[in-house]
């Protein structure tokens, strides 16, 4: 019924892949391949990450650029509170990442993910909770959006130019990044529910 | 009745997926899939976060596009296997590591086999003993 499947009429129908064919398609692919994860290792090629995943980040320093938040709600039916933070630029160092995930059949699984130091543009984490040793801001602002006297009509705003602090703790609900970089990445996988302590990162 | 349809059916089944590259396309469309699902299941339904999101969904969509062109028209299994390798590679570095590699695994070793596939020839004399 469907004749025009095979333009060139010597083929009887039947085909069969060729290994030697295969093989020359596949290596080159694979090569390839780990060249981008070596380079990504490296800190040479940006990868982009969006995901919605339980996690705890604890990071010795972190400074960012272009830093706006407000109050928002996350997950799925929108049931968590959270604070929207928008950072046009940020910089992670001695980072430690830890998320929990309970397996039907392994139980709980850990992955703790260290960084020596990672960067991101264009990064929008709603997290629910943040606590820091020390914060510095520079060009902070403050507005709250008010066409009537008597109440605000909308969500505060706070951002500020530059924002840089120590020992820096956050649970993330999401993120979104346009682009990550990172450097001396190591990764751990252990069935516990354990994590990394702060200041552990190293 | 029905006993005698379905070796008919069956075997045509079998002479359609010899016909064309059967495993191609299907480890094409599960690669795109598995893409979108991981992008699903990471983001919730339908939102287009950030740029891996959004890549997630367009590189899934190509590749089932790519793996219905090779069931549909194997004489285009060359263009829908190098688009489709060039694609896996793009989506190590911009769909949240090609799907965690499981998607990429598969969209790399689908158009590798879409590019492997070779139509038997017709002998160049119809008689055969």
């Amino acid at each position: 019924m469907i004749d025009d499947d095979f333009p060139v009429m010597t083929s009887t129908g039947a085909g069969r892949t060729s290994r030697r064919r295969f093989a020359l398609a596949l290596v080159p692919l694979l090569v390839g391949a780990c060249v981008l994860l070596a380079g990504s290792a490296a800190g040479a090629v940006s990868v982009a990450f969006a995901g919605e995943v339980p996690v705890t980040v604890h990071a010795a320093r972190v400074s960012a650029s272009g830093v706006s938040a407000s109050p928002a709600a996350s997950g799925r039916g929108g049931l968590l509170p959270a604070l929207a933070t928008r950072v046009e630029q940020a910089t992670v160092e001695d980072a430690c990442v830890t998320s929990t995930a309970r397996l039907p059949v392994v139980g709980a699984v850990t992955a703790v993910v260290r960084i020596e130091r990672a960067s991101a543009t264009g990064l929008t984490v709603e997290a629910g909770k943040a606590t820091a040793r020390s914060v510095k801001l520079s060009g902070a602002k403050f507005s709250t959006p008010r066409v009537s006297l008597r109440e605000p009509t909308g969500l505060f705003t706070v951002g500020a130019q530059k924002v840089s602090g120590n020992t820096v703790t956050t649970q993330p609900h999401a993120f979104t990044a346009g682009t990550i970089t990172s450097r001396g990445v190591s990764i751990d996988v252990r069935r516990d529910a354990g994590g990394c302590e702060p200041g552990a990162a190293r | 009745m029905s006993t005698a349809i379905r070796p008919g059916r069956r075997c045509g089944l079998q002479e359609w997926r010899r016909s064309r590259p059967f495993a191609a396309g299907l480890l094409l469309g599960l690669g795109g899939l598995e893409l979108i699902c991981v992008s699903w299941v990471g983001l919730g339904f339908l939102r287009f976060t950030g740029t891996a999101g959004a890549a997630s969904w367009a590189l899934g969509a190509l590749f089932v596009v790519a793996g219905v062109t090779t069931w549909r028209n194997p004489a285009l299994r060359y263009f829908s296997g190098v688009l489709a390798a060039v694609l896996s590679l793009v989506s190590l570095v911009a769909a949240n590591l090609g799907g965690l590699l499981l998607g990429f695994l598969l969209t790399a070793v689908g158009s590798a086999l879409a590019l492997a596939w070779i139509p038997q020839q017709a002998p160049a004399t119809p008689q055969e003993a």
